[in-house]
């Protein structure tokens, strides 16, 4: 592990032009550093700016004030290395391709050649191995997913950036998926940072969780997550699960 | 085309036959409209069938020469818009501008300007290059923000985007501009001979018009909607295949 930050954002400001040149801020000012090889999840209620603040750590939403530092780098440098990983809540998979090109997209996006037993190995990690020469509208809306994070994970990226990836999800879904991502962590240890409007997802998948405050979103909380891992679905049941979420959506409800 | 529509289809055929047999026979709007059962008379004539299926392949072929060559410049030029993105202006401007010029026009002037063979493939190609454009450059700009996001986050080149997410998720609205075109095609290659060749439907519509050959027009006409029908029915095929791969 490193002993810089795998993430630094500081005094991050980011606003949004309205009409005849006034500004909202969205965003701000925030500062966040996440641990290298860390799962850091983010809270908040919906419009906070949650999203922003990932988007400006994937070098989609520029900053108005402030920075962010991604493995000592701009996001646009880190872009450029090909080095981040991302997935969306729509899975943005192309449906022309099978599970297995899907997969290896990024890998021409990089201009190398494509690592077979590498995607290979995360067809199998998201347990897909029956379906690697399905194409995307024969699959699953959870199936969808785990495609959409094995891309992201393809080309071990120095930072995972997960946006409400299962919020399309039923719950059923959704908490299977939660398991599986953790187990899929666990492997990979790649600094992680997801959105979600889910406190349980949260707490059951992170070592940390920021709650934001209402617009301009601001860190209101920062909760460290002292569950063991890896954790199975047995977490779900403990009392200190229950207190962390308790805790939490005290948090969220004061912000 | 879908097995369930099929019916209403083949209804509409007979009706539109019966109609327009009744009509000829009546001559309920007088003796230029021919009786559909004389119209086949004439086109299965051993003397006619050979003219007919001649012209028809001389149409068809130059129809569809115009196609292609329309085609590549109007998915050329809407490619060349998103490439290079300044241009993009310009080149709708200067689609609409060539695309407002009078078909009739643009075939006379081929005719001044062009070798004989040459006008009904360039007017053909013309007819169909700012259909293929305008349904080109919609569908390349069809793939969604987030799809557009992911290739950014990933690093994508402008190149690597456009050939491997804008081109593909193009071309269902491209082979649909092409089904669309179709008929253009042969509309503009009919034209063009009008103008200019001896040989193709072109001519022997002016050939009956001239001489009074009632059931002459009137078999080449349907000769003519025939090959519409055709390219349109091939390509509306082709678009059902590539939805089932690309949606």
């Amino acid at each position: 592990m490193h002993d810089a930050p795998a993430v630094a954002v500081s005094a991050l400001r980011i606003d949004f032009p309205l009409e005849r040149g006034r500004t909202v801020t969205a965003l701000g000012p925030i500062d966040l550093d996440v641990a290298a090889g860390s799962f850091v999840a983010i809270v908040g209620p919906s419009g906070c700016g949650k999203s922003t603040l990932l988007r400006a750590i994937a070098g989609l939403t520029k900053a108005t004030a402030g920075s962010v530092r991604v493995a000592d780098a701009a996001p646009a440098e880190l872009i450029a290395e090909h080095r981040l990983g991302i997935a969306f809540q729509e899975h943005a998979l192309l449906p022309w391709l099978s599970v297995r090109e899907n997969i290896a997209l990024p890998f021409h996006l990089a201009r190398r050649p494509v690592d077979a037993a590498r995607v290979d190995e995360l067809v199998a990690l998201v347990g897909l191995n029956d379906f690697a020469d399905a194409r995307p509208r024969q699959l699953s809306g959870g199936m969808r997913q785990r495609v959409a994070i094995a891309r992201a994970l393809v080309l071990r990226p120095r930072i995972l950036l997960l946006d409400e990836p299962f919020g399309a999800l039923d719950a059923v879904t959704r908490r299977q998926l939660n398991i599986e991502l953790q187990r899929i962590w666990w492997t990979q240890r790649i600094t992680t940072i997801l959105v979600t409007h889910s406190i349980d997802e949260a707490v059951f998948l992170a070592d940390r969780v920021i709650v934001m405050s209402p617009r301009p979103g601001t860190i209101r909380r920062d909760v460290t997550v002292h569950l063991e891992r890896p954790r199975g679905r047995e977490v779900l049941s403990e009392p200190a699960f229950h207190a962390l979420t308790d805790e939490l959506a005290r948090a969220l409800d004061a912000a | 085309m879908k097995s369930g529509s099929a019916l209403p289809v083949i209804a509409g055929v007979i009706a539109t036959a019966v109609l327009w047999e009744i009509i000829g026979r009546t001559q309920a709007f007088g003796a230029s409209w021919a009786p559909l059962s004389s119209v086949f008379r004439w086109a299965l004539a051993p003397e006619h069938r050979m003219l007919l299926a001649d012209a028809i392949a001389r149409t068809g072929g130059e129809a569809l020469s115009g196609l292609m060559i329309g085609s590549c410049a109007g998915v050329a030029l809407a490619s060349l818009a998103v490439i290079v993105p300044p241009l993009a202006r310009g080149l709708g401007a200067f689609a609409s501008l060539v695309n407002g010029v009078p078909i009739v026009a643009v075939a006379g002037i081929c005719v001044l300007t062009l070798p004989r063979d040459a006008t009904p493939i360039v007017v053909a190609a013309l007819a169909v290059g700012f259909i293929v454009f305008v349904a080109t450059a919609s569908g390349l700009a069809s793939a969604l923000p987030v799809q557009v996001e992911l290739f950014t986050v990933f690093g994508a080149s402008r190149l690597a985007t456009f050939a491997r997410l804008a081109l593909p998720s193009a071309l269902p609205a491209l082979v649909n501009g092409l089904r669309s075109a179709a008929p253009s095609a042969v509309v503009g290659a009919i034209i063009g001979e009008w103008f200019s060749a001896e040989r193709g439907l072109g001519p022997m519509l002016v050939a009956a018009m001239q001489n009074y050959q009632i059931d002459q027009l009137w078999a080449t006409a349907l000769a003519g909607s025939l090959l519409s029908i055709v390219a349109y029915v091939v390509f509306g095929a082709l678009r059902g295949a590539l939805d089932a791969r690309f949606s």
